[in-house]
């Protein structure tokens, strides 16, 4: 290609981008800079004098024990919520991807859970957890089964938070999973079964594989959005008990909005930014030699 | 093309809603309730919005503009404190009003105040506390309640019990409070309704002979985590797992109603707002819940042994001028207008709090309530201010205090242990600044 | 071909699965909506008396026409802005995605990658220099603080991107080889190609502008400005739990128009998903 047309498809290039790259610079790049630069100053929000300390607020975050305790809470969730939405987003896409009547009907079941407000799914949640009386527990007294206050005892809410993301974040990762399995060309079926396949064996050398793109999309977004959980901590648990739930979306928002400690906020903020990026550069590599493998396989 | 309308019609939907209205506005910024009943909303309502024509007859055209937040109301008012965009009247929780009132959000009322010196005189003298710092006064008090012990004087009677006297201590609180507890599960009814919000608890702490924070106000290890505080807390945690004379968090989550205005517990800490939700006159379809003949109010029961008098905290809201109001001179003409007598009587009948005005609160003495009225009136002027009129960033105190509180109460950790953690917590916050 | 009776119990066992769940994922719904229609401030009902005898259906009066909140206006707040912003979104980031997915330019992949860090910093201190910006626009508390913040996304510009990237390269080869423009190519051939993805981008945004919950209570200040979820949390905030009958039917008044806009567009949304999966 010529460097003239090449220059003029940059140009053309840059033209389409500017109204979502002008954006991106105003409401994301712009303020990161200046909350960058904020992280460098001890600054209660409210008064007018910032002061410069460095890195201080980046060491005091470090050594700062409930910092600790939000990341390995956030750690807790993601390692379960994640994997565990995704093994049952996997298996009800096989489910409705075989030829099952009505299975528009309960794709559009599937999904309503995702779709509730953060208000409205704080009320139904906390009634869903309740001791006694809720949903759960009322449930499992049919089976005898003893009763468990889910949201006021430590050893329970981060699970029963997590149990909860799995139930809401259902839907679009159904919905993804199932693009991918309907997306796999017949021809590749009609060729195992021809070499004899099983079901279960064409499923395992055929659709797994070609899940890996998507699951990998799945994975990498989903990380990201579960190590920044904040609504439902925000909405139902505040928190607690005793600091259980507290996940670093939500130490943050305590640490910027209600001590406004707003360097110390940004400061942690970035730290979380780190480690995000390192897990995610991690899993772009392996997006990258999974759809490599998958190609190959 | 068809994408260059709808830009254009963006763009036109934008500027056309967002034009600002040629009357000067004055903004006055408060909280947002649910409330459900409709007639005294429509009667706040009118209140502001007769400032209007207040001004008017005096000249001026200006627009009222009252601004309800629903939710994070400190955020909001730092964030706009910060942008310049404060309301021109600001109301203040009296608990989050220190960090208002310390960093020149508000403008200081002296100088209107040196033109009225009586002015100040027609208000309940503790309530002007909250905002005075030296000479400065930055809010004028609207109304206040003391936190008191709350009872259902039919479930005394039941039980054959007199009602509580004054200088009842613990013991007397805890002999009352199971001859109270009904265990038959058919009618069961608890002595007390304990919560673990801090601001509803705090005043034990300090009838137990401890405190929150130390003279300085600047930690809580040393007073919060005192032999007197774990005390108190290890007798606040045996009215529910020893004595099961109240509630476990979990009976109360299960339960989701109101246990003390459902008639199924007999004492609760409380302040003048509980009172709007008891019905006047006994309702067929709920014959437990408690009418307003049925309750009765006594201030808080100390340690035995301990001296001096029963001590409790008041809960308060006035209104300031933000530092960024443009116009104080109608600003304060606003407040004045506000805390007029008529319009307090008018605010008041709501009957939500005591009227920080001595003359408004006087004449709810020989109103329909007067009886309540005359024992609240009793113990409020008595009451002392909130800790977070005085010590910014009090919420995470109040925080900590509700963590140790419900792990003390789930048995999840001793009395002494949570104290201890959770005056860690508050030093570790409060040294993330010095302080003065 | 292969055993018969075998196929049908395997056909009920699924049957029997997806029903299970459904009956399980639908239940916390089912049981929001009969406990708003018990009488407000009863306790939470038993099992046996969860459908109640007489529905009160004054909760949503109560809730619908309260005089200190005109929910007739969160809801047309909510509708324009979520409106808007779907729109404004759709057209910026199937032009950003456009031009990542499709067109050859140095530095596309350092612009990529800003795109996709920047969602990953945690957005809440971030309000802090927004509504300074916003604030310095003269926006605070009109649509436009509502609507501008979110007409991009990158989460979108991603989606839309991986989307684009699918569709072979040799149609806009030939197109361009017929003397087609980029423009051209984009609003003739990769938008109605991508019209499954521009739905699934589109009905993500709807939910999530309808939801959201922090950034709008900060910049609007007035009651006329409110959203209906920003408007009726204060039920959650007002009762916290002593309440439920009438915090079941804000949460009630605050799903219905999403679960309507939902079913109304799951015709395309759902099956558009797939489409676009099917080719």
């Amino acid at each position: 290609m010529s460097s003239a047309a090449a220059r003029k498809e940059a140009r053309t290039a840059w033209l389409f981008l500017a109204p979502a790259f002008v954006h991106l610079i105003c409401f994301a790049l712009l303020p990161i800079a200046v909350a960058f630069g904020i992280s460098f100053f001890r600054w209660k929000l409210y008064r007018p004098n910032p002061e410069f300390v460095g890195f201080g607020n980046y060491f005091s975050a470090l050594s700062d024990p409930t910092f600790g305790n939000a990341m390995w809470n956030s750690a807790r969730f993601a390692l379960v919520s994640v994997p565990a939405g995704m093994i049952v987003a996997i298996g009800v896409a096989i489910l409705l991807a075989g030829k099952i009547r009505g299975s528009a009907i309960y794709r559009t079941l599937y999904y309503l859970p995702s779709i509730s407000s953060g208000v409205a799914l704080a009320m139904i949640w906390i009634y869903v957890f309740l001791p006694e009386t809720g949903l759960i527990n009322t449930a499992s007294k049919l089976f005898g089964i003893p009763d468990t206050d889910f949201l006021g005892k430590k050893e329970w809410a981060m699970w029963a938070l997590c149990f909860m993301s799995v139930w809401t974040g259902l839907g679009p990762k159904m919905l993804l999973y199932l693009a991918g399995i309907l997306g796999v060309p017949p021809s590749l079926y009609e060729a195992a079964m021809l070499d004899g396949a099983t079901g279960w064996q064409a499923f395992r050398s055929i659709t797994l594989p070609m899940l890996v793109p998507t699951s990998l999309f799945v994975l990498v977004t989903s990380t990201i959005g579960s190590l920044q959980v904040f609504t439902p901590v925000y909405m139902m648990t505040k928190g607690g008990p005793e600091g259980s739930t507290e996940v670093v979306g939500y130490h943050l928002y305590n640490e910027a909005w209600i001590q406004f400690n707003t360097g110390l906020a940004s400061a942690k903020s970035f730290l979380l930014l780190l480690v995000i990026v390192v897990i995610s550069v991690f899993q772009f590599r392996l997006m990258k030699s999974g759809m490599e493998g998958a190609r190959e396989g | 093309m068809r994408r260059s309308i709808l830009l254009c019609s963006i763009i036109g939907l934008l500027t056309g809603c967002a034009g600002p209205s040629a009357k000067p506005t004055l903004r006055i910024s408060t909280w947002g309730q649910a409330g459900d009943d409709s007639d005294y909303d429509r009667l706040v309502e009118s209140i502001y919005e007769d400032f209007e024509k207040v001004a008017a007859r005096e000249g001026k055209q200006i627009d009222v503009r009252v601004e309800k937040m629903p939710a994070e109301y400190v955020p909001k008012m730092v964030l706009a404190h910060i942008a310049g965009v404060t309301p021109d009247v600001v109301t203040l929780d009296a608990s989050s009003s220190a960090l208002f009132v310390n960093n020149g959000m508000l403008k200081d009322l002296s100088p209107y105040l040196r033109q009225e010196p009586e002015f100040l005189e027609q208000f309940f003298p503790n309530t002007l506390q909250t905002a005075k710092r030296g000479d400065k006064v930055f809010a004028i008090p609207t109304d206040f309640t003391p936190m008191v012990v709350m009872l259902n004087k039919r479930h005394f009677e039941e039980a054959g019990i007199a009602l509580p006297k004054h200088g009842w201590t613990w013991d007397d609180f805890l002999r009352i409070s199971k001859s109270l507890t009904v265990r038959d599960k058919s009618k069961r009814r608890y002595g007390f309704l304990l919560t673990t919000w801090m601001p509803g608890w705090v005043m034990w702490l300090w009838n137990g002979g401890g405190e929150v924070l130390d003279e300085a106000n600047l930690k809580a290890t040393g007073t919060l985590d005192s032999p007197q505080n774990i005390a108190t807390l290890a007798f606040l945690k045996s009215l529910v797992t020893e004595h099961k004379v109240a509630p476990a968090l979990s009976q109360i989550q299960a339960s989701g109603v109101d246990l003390f205005a459902a008639g199924q517990a007999s004492m609760q800490v409380t302040g003048h707002w509980a009172l709007v939700g008891f019905p006047k006159e006994r309702k067929a379809d709920n014959p437990n819940a408690p009418t307003l003949d049925d309750i009765s109010v006594m201030e808080l029961p100390i340690r035995p042994g301990r001296t001096g008098p029963s001590r409790t905290v008041f809960y308060a809201a006035g209104t300031g001028i933000s530092s960024a109001c443009k116009d104080p001179d109608l600003a304060w003409q606003y407040i004045r207008y506000w805390a007029s007598q008529a319009n307090q009587t008018r605010y008041n009948s709501s009957g939500i709090a005591i009227s920080a005005r001595k003359d408004v609160a006087e004449a709810r003495l020989r109103g329909p309530l007067g009886r309540l009225e005359r024992e609240f009136q009793r113990i409020g002027p008595l009451a002392e201010p909130p800790i977070g009129s005085r010590v910014e960033g009090y919420e995470s105190v109040e925080n900590a205090g509700r963590e140790a509180m419900e792990s003390v109460l789930s048995g999840s950790r001793t009395p002494e242990e949570a104290l201890k953690i959770a005056a860690a917590r508050i030093d570790r916050e409060f040294a993330k600044e010095p302080r003065k | 071909m292969r055993d018969k009776p075998l196929e049908i119990l395997k056909g009920t066992l699924a049957h029997m699965a997806l029903i299970g769940l459904a009956i399980a994922l639908m239940a916390p719904f089912v049981w929001m909506v009969l406990v708003s229609l018990h009488p407000s401030r009863s306790p939470i009902p038993d099992i046996g008396k969860l459908v109640p005898s007489q529905p009160e259906w004054d909760n949503y009066r109560k809730v619908l026409f309260n005089p200190a909140m005109p929910v007739a206006r969160f809801f047309w707040n909510s509708l324009i802005v979520a409106i808007a912003v779907v729109l404004g979104q759709l057209f910026t980031a199937s032009m950003a995605a456009y031009a990542l997915a499709r067109l050859n330019f140095k530095g596309r992949e350092t612009v990529f990658s800003l795109f996709v860090g920047s969602m990953m910093f945690a957005g809440l201190v971030l309000q802090i220099p927004v509504y300074l910006l916003i604030r310095s626009f003269g926006w605070l508390d009109s649509y436009a603080a509502l609507i501008v913040p979110g007409i991009g996304s990158a989460f979108s510009v991603f989606l839309l991107r991986q989307f684009f990237l699918s569709i072979p390269m040799e149609l806009s080869e030939a197109a361009r080889l017929d003397g087609a423009t980029d423009f051209q190519i984009y609003s003739r051939i990769i938008l109605p190609l991508g019209k499954a993805s521009l739905a699934t981008a589109g009905a993500f945004t709807f939910f999530g502008t309808w939801t959201d919950f922090f950034g709008p209570m900060l910049v609007t200040n007035s009651t006329e400005m409110r959203t209906l979820e920003v408007g009726l949390s204060v039920y959650k905030n007002s009762y916290g739990g002593t309440n439920w009958p009438l915090q079941m039917t804000a949460a009630v008044v605050v799903m219905i128009p999403l679960v309507a806009v939902f079913l109304a567009l799951q015709r395309y949304f759902v099956r558009g998903v797939l489409l676009g999966a099917g080719k």
